[in-house]
């Protein structure tokens, strides 16, 4: 796969770049360093943004704006008449094929287009293999680099090193083997309870066919396993009654139609006692089935409930509300989002705190979310209860007659549902609850007495015949329900071993990935280990400061430590370095990544990250690219464009650009509302534009252009002669570099006139003072640098042009050494 | 030892649903509502290959 070289970017109508039909056009050489100063406001900063913005869509700096300062009507420039911009990218691949180009634009209403003018098929998803993360550095990558915790720095660093999808896949793996997420995501928790609930009604109907099976046979139930047999032996014994056999007999249990049975017990003996004999023993034996309900284990729910309830309450103490949970959350977003970096100051009043925010967060989050657990504890008890059937057979048991309007058990289950239920709630319920079974005995004792009255009336075998009966449809209620539950419970143990086996193996393959991810990125660490030590050394000058990186065993954490600080050992690098060093650890970091990447940018731009620097670390950073990285001197090496506002640096960017592996530009304009140019533009362009203007009476627009010119002229004439300028020369005020050029050149050629070394011609010099330096001082610096005074005529500017070229060429001469006569600038004031 | 050789039904499960985990983080943010949108799909697999290997078991 190929790799691209950035080798053009035109701009119009982005954040500070006006340039209306006539974008900023820069172009870049992929052989060369590639500099570009700018002095402040003049739209440096905006060139990396529609970088941005061409590569990731965003612009970091409208990003943190709030939706109310309305970032959207910030991305075109506010003075272009269209409000709209258009930022055209052009790439060389570093294959040999032909260059492709990539436009995006942004229209007034906000919409992003991206075309391809070269015919790209898919322009957005090119530029999507663009997003890595060492292709647009600025100062601020750097410093937070450092700064930031051990796992965002983990996780920056895995991006640098072509790690990112990897970072990523981790985390997701993480997320999905979560325990908490899986249970509820799952429903695994539910599975549980929905279990535990199916054993318990088993459990009940055991106990009705334990009872109703000797009640019917006369034998105790013994073998739970070999409850078919129990099925038929309950047959056998009804179908052995003469009167029922033809309606049993050769039918399973399951067969028995027991309405057809008691029909036929009623036909032998019709009458009023009868049927009442009849509903007394059903009563009677319903009611046995309340009275088997295990009270002991109900009191222990109860109880256990009611601790549950006291524990929330308790935790829900600790807590704040709903507002605060709310405010906690949108806390614990920002810090994860990286939206506040301060961790020891307020976010919303920015005092210090004296502790660690992010950690405050998650403990108060922590005592919501033990509280919801708690609730949904008191949840899943409730509905695996033993209790909730036994009150709720009571509430429905006909012979209790417990009217609609009274029962608690919808209420109580609402409540506890809804996570309101309260201690007084729950001692309400079990009030009722007793009274309800209470009930049962004496229900139950006046049921057993009224059989009794009615079987001393009725003759006695169809009586205990009645009975049998109706304890053998007990039984086949009871198996019916015992099987239901059994099989209930085997799907839902299925469904939760199913994700019982999931869970082990999500977790299995996060722990997998992330031990493959953790050694590729330890391998990844090795590669550059020996480079960005020997870059920080390179930079800093120093040998007894040595930087390491360490990743953490089981976590993307990347800690950075010193293996060496001045004889000291395995000490933080955090406490220790100062910025200048941690910058330059970053960036060496940065650095050596970047050469051993191979994502589809071949290029680096670096925006202001010197700031932090002296002058010293800045010229051995720029060695450092100038010999070591900048392709082709270096074979695998990469472009770099470097923007800049520093003055000093760009005493360095002077003595370089125009040679064979460095090129230099300088903005100058006047941004936001008039245009921006670059010197390489060409200064010819710049002369006929101010020509153009000038021929059209337009005096005033062609003054910045002049002033640009003027400069650029100026420039050219201290660099090609070597004069020297004072330290402090390009950090004056910028409305006077006119004047300190020509104080410049006149206190040079001065110096050299007194010392007797001045190479250039005695007209030359004499056209300097009398005539090209007065005329310029006179109609341009004395008006335009003063501010004084209204603009200068059409006239007097086509003289200040015609002034400035005839100066320059007074630094040149005829040579004809060659053969043929060429136009050659003096190496210097004293030498030809 | 690949995830396949683990379990290979539960390795086809992940693969299936490949798009859907990788959703969860993008550009470093993570998505709770993509996670819990995975394991939904996770869920309905895992019952689906419950009742195929019912349905194997009953053939």
């Amino acid at each position: 796969m190929p790799r691209y070289f950035l080798t053009r970017l035109t701009i119009e109508g982005f954040r500070g770049i006006n340039n209306e039909n006539d974008p900023l056009d820069l172009q870049f050489d992929p052989n060369s360093v590639n500099s570009i100063f700018a002095v402040n406001g003049t739209g440096k900063t905006s060139i990396f943004e529609a970088l941005c913005f061409a590569i990731h869509g965003t612009i970091p700096k409208l990003q943190l704006l709030q939706a109310q300062e309305r970032p959207q009507d910030y991305f075109c420039n506010r003075f272009h008449s269209k409000q709209s911009a258009s930022i055209t990218l052009q790439f060389q691949p570093d294959d040999g094929a032909p260059p492709l180009s990539i436009r995006i634009d942004r229209d007034a209403l906000g919409s992003r287009t991206v075309t391809s003018p070269s015919g790209h098929p898919d322009p957005e998803t090119f530029l999507s293999t663009l997003k890595e993360a060492f292709a647009l550095l600025d100062y601020r990558t750097f410093s937070r680099f450092i700064e930031e915790s051990p796992l965002e720095r983990g996780r920056t660093f895995s991006a640098l090193l072509g790690l990112a999808d990897y970072s990523e896949c981790r985390q997701a793996l993480q997320a999905a083997s979560d325990s908490r997420a899986l249970n509820t995501d799952l429903e695994i928790k539910v599975l549980a309870t929905a279990i535990s609930a199916a054993q318990k009604a088993a459990q009940q109907a055991l106990v009705t066919l334990t009872s109703s099976y000797e009640r019917v046979t006369g034998k105790p139930l013994k073998d739970v396993d070999r409850l078919d047999e129990c099925a038929d032996a309950v047959t056998a014994a009804l179908g052995g009654v003469e009167l029922l056999k033809t309606h049993i007999l050769e039918k399973g249990l399951h067969d028995v139609d027991f309405g057809e049975v008691k029909a036929a017990i009623r036909s032998a003996e019709t009458g009023e006692k009868r049927r009442e004999l009849e509903k007394t023993i059903e009563s009677i034996v319903e009611l046995e089935a309340l009275a088997a309900y295990d009270l002991a284990t109900v009191a222990i729910e109860q109880h256990d409930i009611g601790v549950l309830i006291d524990d929330r309450d308790r935790l829900l103490a600790l807590t704040r509300g709903d507002i605060f949970k709310r405010l906690y959350e949108c806390a614990s977003d920002v810090i994860s989002n990286g939206g506040w970096a301060e961790d020891e100051k307020c976010p919303l009043c920015e005092s210090d705190l004296g502790s660690n925010l992010s950690e405050h967060v998650v403990e108060q989050l922590a005592q919501y979310a033990d509280a919801a657990l708690t609730t949904s504890e008191i949840k899943d008890t409730w509905q695996a209860s033993a209790w909730k059937k036994c009150l709720s057979a009571h509430e429905e048991a006909a012979p209790l007659d417990v009217a609609p309007d009274t029962r608690q058990l919808p209420m109580l289950d609402a409540n506890i549902t809804s996570g309101d239920i309260s201690k007084g709630n729950l001692a309400d319920a079990a009030t009722w609850t007793t009274t309800l079974t209470e009930r049962v005995a004496s229900a139950l004792e006046a049921a057993q007495a009224r059989r009794e009255a009615l079987e001393r009336e009725l003759p006695a075998s169809l009586v205990h015949l009645t009975e049998q009966v109706e304890y053998g449809l007990q039984f086949k209620v009871a198996l019916e329900r015992y099987r239901e539950s059994q099989l209930e419970e085997a799907v839902h143990q299925a469904r939760l071993d199913i994700r019982e086996r999931w869970k082990a193996f999500i977790l299995n393959a996060t722990a997998t990935f992330s031990g493959s991810e953790e050694a590729i990125s330890r391998a990844r660490i090795q590669s550059i280990d020996a480079e960005y030590k020997s870059m920080f050394r390179e930079i800093m000058q120093v040998g007894d400061v040595v930087p390491d990186l360490l990743r953490a065993d089981d976590r993307e954490d990347l800690h950075v430590q010193l293996s060496d600080f001045h004889g000291q050992h395995r000490l933080s690098a955090r406490a220790l370095l100062s910025e200048s060093y941690r910058n330059a650890l970053a960036i060496s970091i940065f650095l050596a990544a970047a050469q051993v990447h191979s994502g589809a940018p071949r290029f680096v731009v670096l925006d202001d990250v010197t700031s932090s620097f002296d002058a010293g670390h800045q010229f051995f950073l720029m060695e450092l690219i100038r010999r070591r990285l900048q392709q082709p001197q270096n074979i695998n090496g990469l472009q770099f464009i470097i923007l800049s506002h520093d003055g000093l640096l760009e005493k360095y960017f002077d003595r370089h650009g125009g040679t064979s592996n460095w090129r230099h530009n300088k903005l100058q304009g006047s941004p936001p509302l008039g245009a921006i140019f670059h010197q390489a533009q060409g200064a010819e362009r710049l002369k006929t534009t101010v020509e153009s203007l000038l021929s059209a009476g337009q005096g005033s627009q062609a003054e910045p252009l002049i002033r640009q010119y003027l400069e650029y002229k100026l420039q050219q004439v201290i660099r090609k002669v070597d004069i020297p300028v004072p330290l402090d020369f390009a950090i004056k005020d910028t409305s006077r570099m006119v004047s300190n050029c020509l104080d410049a050149i006149g206190s040079a050629v001065e110096l050299h006139k007194k010392a007797g070394s001045l190479v250039l011609e005695s007209q030359q010099v004499q056209d300097l003072d009398t005539s090209h330096v007065p005329a310029i001082v006179g109609n341009w610096v004395s008006h335009y640098e003063t501010g004084s005074g209204s603009s200068l005529s059409v006239h007097a500017l086509r003289g200040v042009i015609r002034s400035i070229d005839a100066l320059a060429e007074c630094f040149r001469y005829d040579d004809a050494s060659g053969g043929s006569t060429a136009r050659k600038w003096y190496k210097s004031l004293s030498r030809r | 030892m690949s995830l396949e050789e683990v379990d290979a039904d539960m390795a086809a499960i992940l693969r299936d649903n490949w798009d859907a985990l990788i959703a969860i983080v993008r550009d470093g943010q993570r998505n709770s509502k993509a996670r819990s949108e995975f394991n939904t799909k996770v869920a309905i697999a895992l019952d689906s290959l419950l009742e195929a290997t019912k349905t194997e078991g009953e053939a």
